[in-house]
C-alpha cells in the first residue's frame, strides 16, 4: 500500500466489558448495557445494533452461538471505533481474540499448555510445550478477517504473531528430545534443534495461515514479533524465519512487521535481508520521546537513533507516535512534530505509516478514540504543511 | 565423593499460591489468607526436599533476586528490565547516596523462611541490578546478611552471579576479590558457591577459582563440561537439568556429562538446575528436582 502517511493502528484495544462478562459467564449489569448503547450513539450503530441490545438484555447464561455474535458486534464496534477515528487501514482490535500467544497456541496441533510461569511480581502466563512436529489444519485468522471485511468500509491489516515468538515463548519437548546435556555434542544439538523448531513453525504454522489469508483477499498482513531481539545471537534465525514465513507470497500483498520495546539495534545488519519481503517495519518511538513539541533532535529523543537505522533501508517506517502505556493524550501538535522530524530524516512521505507505538488494550476506548482522532489530525495538518 | 541436590535460586510458585496472589492484588482476598497459602507452599517445598542436606525456602516471595534488599535498604525499585534472554522481568534498584540498612533479624524472617542452603545476589550482579551501589557495598549488606544467617543453621551460600557469565567479563571477577574476602572473613566455616548461570562458565573458572569459594555453579544449557578445570579441594554445583524448558530430563541424556565430571575428581558435587526453577511450571519444577534426587542415589 503506497500512500503518504498512511495512518493504521497496531493490533490490540480493549475489549467491552460486556463482551468480557458474557465469555466468561457474568452476569452483565445495567451499566454494561448503558456502554453498549452509549457507544453505538457515538459510532452511529445505534440502529443496526438492536440485535445486539436485545441480546445483551438476556444478561447470563449466553448460549455459545450467541457468544460468537457478541465477538462479533466487539468485532463491529471496535472496527467503527477506528473509522470514526479516521484511519486509513483497520482492525477489531483483537476481539476475536483472548491475546497473541495463547490464542494462536490453541489452535495449532502440536502444543500443550504446561502451567503459570511468573513473568514479573505477581504477574504470570501460561506456558505450552511442542510435543510433536506442529501444524495447522484451520487457518486460525481466517474467520476473523471475513468477519471484519464485511462490515468494514476501510482497507483491512491482520496481525498474526509471528514463528519467532511463538518459538521463544513455548518450551520444547520435541525438538530437544534425547539431547544429551553439558556436552560440546549436546550444545550443538541444542542449537539445531531450535532451528528446525522455529523452520517448522513458520513453514507448516504461519505460512499457511498467511497464505489462506492472502486467498481470502486480505492485502495487508502484520508479523508481531515482539520477542525479535530476546536472544541477540538468534537475530539471523528469526530473519529467516520470517522469510520461510512469508515464502512465495513475497510482493503479493503489503507485509508490516511490528517490534517493539527492544533494542532495535540489535536486528541490524540482518534486518536488511527481509527488504522486499517485509515493507513495513513498525517500531515504538514515542513511549521514549519527551513530551516537548519541536523537530530538533535534541527534543525527538526518541526517534533519532531507531530512524537512523532504518532511512538508508528500503522499508516504510512504521512510525509510533502513541506512547500506548499513559493515559496522556499527545496533543496534535507534539505527533505533527513527530511527524515532521521523522519526514526529515526519511525524506520520503511514502515512507512513513503513522500510528501507536503499539496495540492501545491497557487504555479505555474514550482515551483511544482521544489519541487516535489526534493522530489523524496531525498527519492532516503534516499533508497540508507538505502539500500532499 | 559427596553429592548433594539443591533447588537454584527462586522455585516456581504452585499453582494455588499463584492463584492467592493474583486474588490478593486484586483485593479479593486478605494479607492472612495469602500468607497461608505461601504457608502451604512452603510445607509442600518441605516435604519435596525432605531428607536433603541442602535445603532452600525457594524465594518463594521474593519478586526478584534484589528487591527484598529495597525493604533493607530504603532503595527504590525502578523500572522493569528485561532478566537476560527470558520473558521475564525485574526492577532495578536505585539505591540512595548512602547505604544504610534496618534490622537484618526481621527482615530475614520474611525473606528465609527455612532451609540451610540460601540464595543472594553475588556482589557484581548485585551492582548490575542496581544503581548507585558498590561492590564495597553490595559485600557490606551481603555480610552482616550472611553473618545473621548463620546463627540461624544456614551453612552453605550460593551467590548467584549470572551477569559476569553472560558478559564474559573475567574483569568482573577480579574486582570481586575484596568482597568475597570480606564475606568469607564473615563466615570462614560456611561453604560459598559462586553461582553461573545464562553462560559459557568455562572461561572464567580461572578467575573465579582465584576468589575464596568453596565451589562453582555452572550451567550445563550453556557450558561443555568437557571444559571445566576443578582444583583440588574444591567442589562444582552443576546445573544438570534445564530449568528453562520443561522437557523431563532421562539418565541417558546427563550420564556423559557426569561421567566427565566426575572424572575430575571435584571435592564434593552438587546437582541443581541450570538456573532458576521458576521459569518452570510447579509440576515440572519438581518433577526436575525428584530427578535430581533420583540420579544422586545411583
Amino acid at each position: 500500500m503506497r500512500k503518504p502517511l498512511l495512518t493504521h493502528e497496531i493490533g490490540s484495544l480493549a475489549k467491552p466489558n460486556w463482551r468480557v462478562k458474557a465469555l466468561r459467564n457474568l452476569p452483565l449489569t445495567d451499566q454494561d448495557l448503558e456502554e453498549a448503547r452509549a457507544w453505538a450513539r457515538r459510532l452511529d450503530l445505534e440502529q443496526d445494533a438492536e440485535e445486539l441490545f436485545a441480546l445483551l438484555e438476556k444478561r447470563e447464561g449466553f448460549t455459545r452461538e450467541e457468544k460468537r455474535t457478541l465477538v462479533a458486534w466487539a468485532s463491529r464496534f471496535a472496527v467503527r471505533l477506528l473509522e470514526k477515528a479516521g484511519l486509513d487501514v483497520v482492525y477489531d482490535g483483537e476481539q476475536h481474540r483472548v491475546e497473541m500467544y495463547e490464542y494462536p497456541i490453541r489452535r495449532i496441533q502440536g502444543f500443550e499448555f504446561r502451567g503459570h510461569v511468573r513473568s514479573f511480581d505477581n504477574k504470570y502466563y501460561r506456558k505450552a510445550a511442542v510435543v510433536e512436529k506442529p501444524s495447522v489444519t484451520q487457518p486460525y485468522h481466517l474467520e476473523e478477517y471475513q468477519t471484519i471485511a464485511r462490515y468494514a468500509t476501510r482497507p483491512v491489516k491482520i496481525p498474526i504473531t509471528g514463528a519467532y515468538t511463538l518459538v521463544d515463548w513455548s518450551f520444547d519437548e520435541y525438538y530437544l528430545q534425547r539431547t544429551p546435556i553439558g556436552t560440546a555434542e549436546g550444545l550443538r544439538l541444542r542449537k539445531e534443534a531450535r532451528r528446525t523448531f522455529l523452520r517448522d513453525v513458520a513453514r507448516e504454522v504461519i505460512y499457511p495461515n498467511l497464505k489462506a489469508l492472502v486467498e481470502a483477499g486480505a492485502d495487508f498482513l502484520q508479523i508481531d514479533e515482539p520477542a525479535a531481539t530476546t536472544h541477540p545471537d538468534e537475530v539471523p534465525d528469526f530473519v529467516q524465519a520470517t522469510i520461510d514465513s512469508v515464502g512465495d507470497l513475497k510482493g503479493r500483498v503489503t507485509f508490516g512487521m511490528h517490534i517493539c520495546f527492544s533494542d532495535y539495534s540489535l536486528l541490524m545488519p540482518h534486518l536488511r535481508e527481509l527488504e522486499g519481503v517485509i515493507h513495513e517495519m513498525h517500531f515504538e518511538y514515542a513511549n521514549r520521546d519527551s513530551r516537548e513539541p519541536g523537530v530538533s533532535p535534541e527534543v525527538r529523543v526518541g526517534y533519532t537513533k531507531t530512524l537512523n537505522l532504518l532511512k538508508d533501508t528500503r522499508f516504510i517506517v512504521g512510525l509510533g507516535v502513541l506512547d500506548v502505556h499513559t493515559n496522556f493524550i499527545e496533543p496534535v501538535e507534539l505527533i505533527r512534530d513527530r511527524i515532521l522530524y521523522a519526514l526529515d530524516v526519511i525524506q520520503d512521505p511514502e515512507r512513513i505509516y503513522v500510528a501507536p507505538d503499539c496495540g492501545l488494550r491497557t487504555r479505555t476506548w474514550d482515551v483511544a478514540f482521544a489519541k487516535l482522532r489526534n493522530m489523524v489530525e496531525a498527519v492532516e495538518q503534516v499533508k497540508a504543511k507538505q502539500g500532499l | 565423593m559427596d553429592v548433594f541436590v539443591s533447588l537454584n535460586g527462586m522455585y516456581s510458585r504452585g499453582e494455588a499460591l499463584i492463584q492467592a496472589t493474583r486474588d490478593f492484588d486484586r483485593n479479593r482476598i486478605t494479607q492472612e489468607e495469602l500468607e497461608r497459602a505461601y504457608e502451604t507452599d512452603y510445607r509442600a517445598l518441605q516435604t519435596l526436599q525432605e531428607g536433603a542436606a541442602l535445603v532452600s525456602d525457594g524465594l518463594l516471595n521474593w519478586q526478584d533476586l534484589v528487591r527484598p534488599f529495597a525493604e533493607l535498604t530504603g532503595a527504590q525499585p525502578g523500572p522493569l528490565t528485561r532478566y537476560f534472554e527470558t520473558n521475564t522481568f525485574y526492577r532495578r534498584l536505585e539505591f540512595p547516596q548512602s547505604l544504610i540498612w534496618g534490622k537484618i533479624a526481621p527482615w530475614a524472617e520474611r525473606y528465609f523462611r527455612f532451609g540451610t542452603m540460601a540464595f543472594l545476589p553475588s556482589p557484581y550482579t548485585f551492582t548490575r541490578m542496581a544503581e548507585g551501589l558498590s561492590l564495597e557495598g553490595a559485600a557490606a549488606l551481603l555480610r552482616e546478611v550472611v553473618g545473621h544467617l548463620l546463627t540461624r543453621g544456614y551453612h552453605t551460600f550460593s551467590f548467584q552471579e549470572p551477569f559476569a557469565v553472560y558478559e564474559g567479563n573475567e574483569q568482573a571477577l577480579r574486582a570481586m576479590a575484596s568482597a568475597f574476602t570480606a564475606l568469607r572473613d564473615a563466615a570462614p566455616q560456611a561453604r560459598f558457591i559462586l553461582t553461573f548461570y545464562f553462560g559459557d562458565a568455562a572461561p572464567l573458572l580461572p578467575a573465579a577459582w582465584d576468589l575464596p569459594v568453596d565451589a562453582v555453579g555452572v550451567d550445563l544449557t550453556f557450558t561443555d563440561v568437557a571444559q571445566l578445570d576443578v582444583p583440588q579441594g574444591r567442589g562444582l554445583m552443576l546445573g544438570i537439568v534445564d530449568t528453562t524448558n520443561s522437557l523431563l530430563e532421562t539418565p541417558e541424556v546427563v550420564r556423559e556429562a557426569l561421567a566427565i565430571v566426575r572424572s575430575k575428581n571435584p571435592a564434593f558435587l552438587i546437582l541443581s538446575g541450570s538456573a532458576d526453577f521458576f521459569f518452570l511450571p510447579r509440576d515440572v519444577a519438581d518433577a526436575k528436582y525428584r530427578f535430581l534426587r533420583e540420579i544422586a542415589n545411583r
